[in-house]
């Protein structure tokens, strides 16, 4: 009997060990491999501060994460604007049109570099007149999140480098895009 | 080499999970995290334990409420678009505080003969013949669970909708079990025992063979500076792939061992002397079991990381001084040589482990023969500066407790003022203050204070004192009086601050005492010092020396 306790605490000790080296190993990870799912609905709702990079990264490399995210979006977005089937396909859009809004893109004259993008929301809801507008444009595994201002008169602007990931997203006719 | 061997345990992935468990921002308050410190602490240790059979049952339960219960406030609205009601509690409204799961559950609900009610901070779930709580303060770690959960099994949220609506105790407990079945194929590939079950095997048996049956038992005897030292020089060889290379390592690896070896002997004992057929059979420890015994142990650890935050009651240099010392509380007084040692030779071994990764052999000599500058005498000041960073801090926070007339101020001065007629007068004056208004009223005490100020000129100048201490120090959070409704992290500061301060008066104590003995014994008051120096070089030197002929 006492050899038996003796071999008891001796047993606990062993696994209390390896739980607390583990729980250690835990504690001080500054592992930032992973995305969840609530990472996932932060940087769709623009609420992650930041780990925006890493986000976009594991949908473009992970089916599985691609997989949840486009359901998400498909599930909170407000509108969308499909593939823009009439556009040539060696330029990028002047326009494209979505169920019940616009963008427009416009080249200013000085800075030819930069892009005005206007968006018309025609019969938007609360938010977007209260908060920041929230876009997702997606092309195959490529994802990126544009925010615009919220609307004033049913519209709002911003301004993008033509090389900018955002704008080649936005502007190409066979990427899909998620208005929240 | 050595780092993937020692990050064995726990895999990458695993340990990713919890990070951003702990970092992942919350949707309602940009200030905050989704979920609280404490719930993923609990999380982790279910986990590691392998303790998570009750947490899925009150998951499955919990999701049963949401999914039934969203179900029937639905019907009200037709209109809204119908979006999973799991996702829509648990992400979108995040409806995870006390507060939050009250206004949600709010009206009693009842369907196919089961009722869903609160009362009296549960959530309870009635059915036919039996019922189930789930106490509301628990919603946030449950969903830290599904969180997890999610990530190992992304059809989870489907499943639970189809299996969960208008079920049956008998299907919630399937689903639960089901749940365990994931958790625990996920872990065979992610959580391995291997490495430091060999760590604890080798430390137990350097230990059997030192000492005797009567000292092991006597739990505190053998773990001495000088078993410590000992054990490097051996294990640094032998134990080199077990992690046991670094003297750091070999310390704090033996007080983990010393800390798992007497929780739970204690543990042992308390149950086996109470022997209320709580047996435990031989070679099997319950899950159970071990997740209240590592509990117990992580619970008498101090956490001073917080502490640089703001506001930065410490900086961060000074919170990482004094991180191996509290990693080895209870045992650190006891040990303050090994202390010292590990502060200048375990600096030491890393710069050279620093250069032999850049494999410049000429590097690596120059960092061998490179001697500490730091001695003995040096640690000590170093960590008596650290000290009275800690009570210049005490004194900062008695001057903000008194401008916004906490009571929290009179803990401060007992453990501050060492004039003892001065804390004796003012004790009698409070005994009459109260005796005369009858009512603890805190505002009228330090109505009171001014006057007393007068009467007693040493207490004048004791808040002064801590005026003084306060405008001194720049730090963020102490460069303005901060607001009333701020005081609660101050006051959780203060608490281990005072903790932090009765340690280290014990430890400076011993290191003090150490170091007179020495001096005592030896002609040169460096002369143990200079010993150290020249076994640490000679150990160094064979573990990582590069030889001429190469």
């Amino acid at each position: 009997m006492k050899n038996n306790l003796h071999h008891d605490k001796h047993n606990l000790a062993e696994q209390v060990y390896i739980a607390n080296q583990h729980i250690k190993q835990i504690q001080e990870t500054q592992n930032r491999s992973v995305v969840l799912f609530g990472d996932l609905f932060a940087y769709i709702f623009a609420k992650d501060k930041t780990n925006t990079l890493k986000v976009e990264l594991a949908i473009k490399q992970n089916l599985n994460t691609r997989k949840q995210y486009l359901r998400l979006l498909e599930q909170y977005q407000f509108s969308i604007s499909d593939y823009q089937a009439a556009a040539s396909s060696d330029h990028d859009l002047n326009e494209r049109f979505g169920e019940g809004f616009t963008l427009k893109f416009k080249v200013t004259k000085k800075h030819v570099d930069q892009i005005y993008v206007i968006l018309i929301i025609e019969h938007s809801a609360e938010h977007h007149q209260t908060d920041k507008i929230i876009l997702h444009c997606q092309l195959n595994e490529q994802v990126k999140r544009v925010q615009f201002p919220n609307l004033i008169d049913g519209r709002s602007q911003l301004i993008l480098e033509q090389d900018s990931e955002e704008y080649q997203l936005l502007s190409n006719s066979n990427a899909k895009i998620y208005l929240l | 080499m050595t780092s993937v061997i020692t990050n064995f345990g726990v895999s990458d992935e695993l340990q990713g999970i919890f990070y951003s468990l702990r970092e992942m921002p919350s949707l309602n308050n940009s200030e905050q995290t989704k979920f609280k410190k404490h719930e993923i602490d609990i999380l982790s240790q279910s986990i590691v334990c392998r303790n998570y059979g009750k947490l899925c049952l009150e998951l499955s339960y919990f999701c049963f409420a949401v999914i039934n219960y969203q179900n029937f406030k639905k019907n009200d609205s037709p209109n809204t678009r119908r979006i999973s009601p799991l996702l829509s509690y648990f992400w979108q409204n995040e409806q995870l505080s006390t507060t939050h799961v009250k206004a949600h559950f709010k009206n009693k609900f009842s369907l196919n003969g089961c009722e869903l009610f609160l009362i009296d901070n549960v959530l309870r779930i009635n059915f036919k013949n039996s019922k189930f709580d789930i106490s509301l303060s628990r919603v946030g770690l449950l969903a830290s669970l599904l969180e997890f959960i999610v990530y190992i099994d992304p059809k989870v949220l489907t499943d639970f909708e189809l299996s969960l609506m208008s079920a049956e105790t008998t299907k919630i407990k399937e689903v639960a079990s089901n749940l365990q079945k994931t958790i625990y194929k996920f872990l065979t590939s992610h959580l391995s025992s291997a490495q430091e079950q060999r760590r604890f095997r080798f430390m137990a048996s350097f230990l059997d063979n030192r000492v005797t049956k009567e000292n092991k038992l006597d739990s505190t005897s053998w773990l001495t500076d000088e078993y410590i030292l000992n054990f490097w020089l051996k294990a640094s060889d032998e134990g080199n792939n077990l992690g046991f290379k670094l003297f750091t390592s070999c310390c704090s690896e033996l007080v983990a061992f010393q800390q798992a070896l007497s929780v739970s002997y204690s543990k042992i004992n308390a149950r086996s002397s109470i022997s209320i057929g709580d047996n435990i059979e031989a070679g099997e420890v319950s899950a159970d079991l071990l997740d209240q015994t590592l509990m117990q142990l992580q619970e008498s650890k101090l956490e001073i990381d917080w502490l640089h935050n703001k506001p930065k009651f410490l900086t961060k240099n000074q919170t990482l001084e004094l991180k191996p010392i509290l990693d080895c509380l209870p045992f650190s007084k006891k040990l303050t040589l090994t202390m010292a040692r590990v502060h200048i030779f375990g600096a030491w071994q890393a710069a050279i482990v620093q250069a032999t990764r850049k494999n410049d052999s000429k590097l690596i000599t120059q960092k061998i023969n490179q001697l500490p500058e730091k001695n003995y005498q040096l640690f000590h000041e170093l960590i008596t500066d650290v000290y009275q960073q800690v009570i210049d801090v005490l004194w900062a926070l008695l001057h903000i407790n008194h401008q916004h007339k906490q009571p929290q101020m009179f803990t401060l001065f007992n453990q501050l003022v060492t004039d003892k007629k001065l804390l004796k007068d003012l004790q009698s004056l409070l005994a009459q203050q109260v005796n005369k208004t009858k009512v603890n009223d805190i505002n009228a005490l330090f109505n009171e204070m001014s006057q007393w100020q007068l009467k007693l000129p040493e207490l004048n100048r004791i808040l002064k004192h801590a005026t003084r201490m306060f405008s001194a120090n720049h730090k963020a959070g102490f460069n303005a009086l901060p607001q009333l409704q701020e005081l609660d992290i101050y006051h959780e500061g203060q608490d281990l601050l005072l903790k932090l301060k009765q340690e280290l008066t014990h430890f400076l104590d011993n290191l003090e005492i150490l170091l007179f003995e020495q001096s005592q014994f030896n002609m040169r008051k460096d002369e143990k010092f200079s010993s150290d120096t020249s076994i640490f070089f000679n150990k160094l030197n064979s573990l990582y020396g590069v030889s001429d002929e190469k």
